[in-house]
């Protein structure tokens, strides 16, 4: 189809040539995601050279993007179903208090011993977690409420929750074995905690490109009364999604208590535009069924570059927050400009493929379809 | 006339239900139900704090709750017009702080230090604002709750890095803002003292009034109902898009403006790090009145009664034997139980006439 549309070209060489072969919305977004990921790392190394650019800087970059990485890919799941969780920071937060509050008791800790003890507390984060994103799920397929309503809804009962375990304070003091594990690096260089979420990423995004679950979620977010047509019940894939991001959050959630040695409600607030952000940039469409998890990776690496440029230029929070806010707004207007051309492109090319076939056929040819 | 959110055609074989419950939950019109619901609730809450303290059932309690619930009401009707289009707006307290820190500088600034200069400043500026909201969202058609959350930051970073602004306490406040915060509209005697009725009250009684007739009594209302619940009807009878998104979006901008001088004269303290991040207890109190995230349902008496609750629980909570920390959660559980009701009748009614909008 692409192939015909350049043959046909009547001037030989078209500007079009330029745009990607695959000319749908993910592959122009996908490639302006890579043209943009290489112009700001450029960008970065005109401004700020060796500053940003050695090796300290770049170890302490991956070691920064793990809890980030895990909460835009939970906003990426919930968007491939045509969802949004903004519950994540507030299911992280909990997670980690009931953690810390393990991690801290003396009773649990003489009765068990601090190994056990540490396990026990990531095991009940995880489940804390999961719980959370499975009452998200239940709410949403059982009751019909949309995800945005649901996960703003349990996003005040989750903080809420946590501020009243807690009074509003901070929990501090984990032990250092907890501490230790999760700042341990493989080979000296590469943070544990990051090579985790590089396998969490393969297998998530694995599960959602080739499996009948990854099929159905798309499908789900795509069009859902097709699929209910369909004759596919999918509530217990939609179930399974916000279970996933559920725990996902809370494993951002040890991730922030190990790297702060504290839980508070309202850490990482922020991570809430910038998942969002991520996920938009990555190429998920938030109205669903269209975007690839992996893309979410280099963006996260780029955003958290770029944080770590602000950090070094000693933005203020703020002035990063209208950064963020705008490079939002611009993709955004962006992909509705792409969009367009593709729209119009692909348009074209039926017309012209209309045309051609209502001509008088040469003798012989056979006739297509007209339409 | 009443509007009639996502009923598009008229019940057909609806169970005559009777008993308590039954009624309380609402025949018929789903949102109907909610609201006698939620008066319900409140009722049951106010005995309960009543019961545990009884001079709360007192003329200075109902007036402390309409001082305190003042502000947030008037910026909750704007929310109210953006959801009732199917939209959602979180920029509202950013654009409600830059407006009075705005405000305040160019009264102080100006030297007219007059209220309705500073309520004219701060509502063109939030209006402004808020229809740099509509456009972009109606331009690119953006999904509303994105944009707006894009919005809310770089807002925040004008105000605090191209205004560099920094808090103003009330010794450098215009007179006329410290005045308007402690002002009483009149007093009646209780007990020793004297109670008095919050000067709050008129704008948002102003704002009530406003926010009803422009939901029910102009084409643009109308035609905001319509947007919310059939986009594409909507369009296809004509209805611009574009001038609508404008209109409501600077309706809640200016509202935006009017809550943030409120605030600020409240506090008596023009910090430009306050209020952002409060946004959601607004947004509770709107769609536990009864208003819908996917739009065409929600009233002004139903973000009164949320208003009312959400207020209450912040207020009261206390008197209960609970610390104040557990108020975002009680609030949040009010959310997700009067959301869960009134989708739920929602989704079957839809189901059993063949209508695959919310599965």
């Amino acid at each position: 189809m692409n192939g015909e549309y350049h043959t046909t070209s009547p001037l030989g060489i078209s500007w079009r040539r330029l745009l990607p072969a695959r000319l749908d919305e993910e592959g122009l977004s996908q490639s302006v995601l890579y043209a943009m990921i290489a112009g700001v790392l450029a960008l970065i190394f005109l401004c700020l050279g060796t500053a940003f650019f050695n090796p300290t800087n770049l170890v302490s970059v991956l070691q920064q993007t793990p809890e980030f990485a895990l909460l835009s890919l939970a906003m990426g799941l919930s968007m491939v179903s045509g969802g949004i969780d903004l519950s994540i920071i507030a299911v992280a937060n909990l997670a980690g208090i009931f953690a810390a509050r393990l991690m801290t008791s003396e009773p649990v800790l003489a009765a068990l011993g601090q190994d056990a003890a540490i396990a026990l507390a990531c095991l009940v984060a995880l489940g804390v977690g999961a719980g959370a994103g499975l009452l998200n799920g239940i709410v949403i397929v059982r009751f019909g409420i949309p995800p945005l309503l649901t996960t703003l809804g349990s996003m005040m009962v989750f903080a809420g929750l946590g501020t009243g375990l807690t009074g509003g304070a901070g929990i501090t003091g984990m032990p250092e074995a907890y501490v230790n594990v999760m700042s341990s690096t493989i080979f000296g260089v590469i943070p544990t905690s990051f090579c985790l979420v590089l396998v969490i990423f393969g297998v998530i995004a694995f599960a959602v490109n080739s499996s009948v679950f990854g099929k159905s979620l798309y499908l789900y977010g795509e069009n859902k009364v097709a699929a209910l047509f369909g004759g596919l019940r999918l509530e217990s894939t939609i179930l399974v999604s916000y279970t996933v991001c559920g725990v996902l959050a809370s494993l951002a959630g040890l991730i922030m208590l190990a790297r702060f040695n504290s839980m508070k409600v309202g850490f990482g607030d922020t991570f809430q535009l910038e998942a969002i952000l991520v996920a938009v940039l990555a190429g998920m469409d938030p109205d669903g069924g269209r975007g690839r998890l992996l893309n979410i990776l280099p963006t996260v690496l780029l955003l958290q570059c770029v944080e770590n440029a602000f950090t070094i230029a000693s933005l203020s929070p703020f002035a990063k927050k209208m950064i963020w806010g705008v490079m939002l707004l611009l993709f955004m207007a962006l992909n509705f400009f792409f969009r367009r051309i593709v729209v119009r492109h692909l348009t074209a090319l039926a017309v012209k493929r209309q045309r051609a076939s209502s001509a008088p056929p040469p003798a012989g040819a056979e006739r297509g379809p007209a339409g | 006339m009443k509007p009639h959110g996502n009923d598009k055609t008229v019940e057909a074989g609806e169970p005559n239900r009777t008993g308590l419950l039954a009624r309380l939950l609402g025949r018929g019109d789903g949102r109907q139900g909610g609201l006698s619901l939620l008066a319900f609730l409140i009722v049951v809450y106010v005995i309960m704090v009543a019961l545990r303290s009884p001079d709360f059932l007192s003329l200075a309690s109902l007036f402390d709750l309409i001082r305190s619930g003042a502000a947030w009401t008037v910026v909750a009707l704007g929310v109210l017009v953006v959801m009732v289009s199917g939209g959602i707006d979180v920029s509202f307290l950013a654009n409600a702080i830059l407006s009075a820190y705005v405000a305040t500088v160019i009264t102080k600034w100006t030297g007219l230090d007059s209220l309705a200069f500073a309520l004219l400043v701060a509502m063109t500026l939030g209006a402004l604002v808020g229809a740099v909201n509509g456009l972009i969202i109606s331009l690119f058609s953006l999904p509303t709750l994105i944009t707006t959350l894009a919005m809310q930051g770089v807002i925040q970073g004008v105000l605090m890095v191209f205004l560099g602004a920094g808090p103003i306490t009330a010794g450098r406040m215009p007179v006329s803002l410290r005045y308007f915060g402690t002002d009483v509209l009149f007093e009646f005697p209780d007990g020793p003292g004297f109670v008095g009725l919050s000067v709050f009250v008129v704008p948002l009684v102003l704002a009530v009034v406003s926010t009803w007739y422009l939901l029910n009594r102009t084409a643009i209302g109308r035609a905001t109902y319509a947007i919310g619940s059939n986009r594409l009807a909507a369009l296809r009878c004509g209805v611009n898009l574009l001038k609508v998104n404008l209109v409501i979006y600077a309706y809640a901008g200016a509202l935006a403006g009017l809550m943030g001088v409120m605030m600020v004269s409240d506090i008596r303290l023009v910090d430009p790090v306050t209020l952002v991040g409060n946004e959601l207890l607004v947004l509770a109190a709107v769609v536990i009145g009864g208003a819908k995230l996917s739009g065409g349902a929600g009233s002004v008496s139903g973000v009164l009664l949320g208003m009312t609750l959400v207020t209450l629980l912040n207020n009261t909570l206390v008197t209960i034997g609970l610390s104040a920390s557990w108020n975002r959660f009680f609030i949040g559980c009010a959310l997700v139980l009067i959301a869960s009701i009134s989708h739920y009748r929602a989704k079957k009614r839809n189901l059993r006439q063949l209508n695959f909008e919310n599965i």
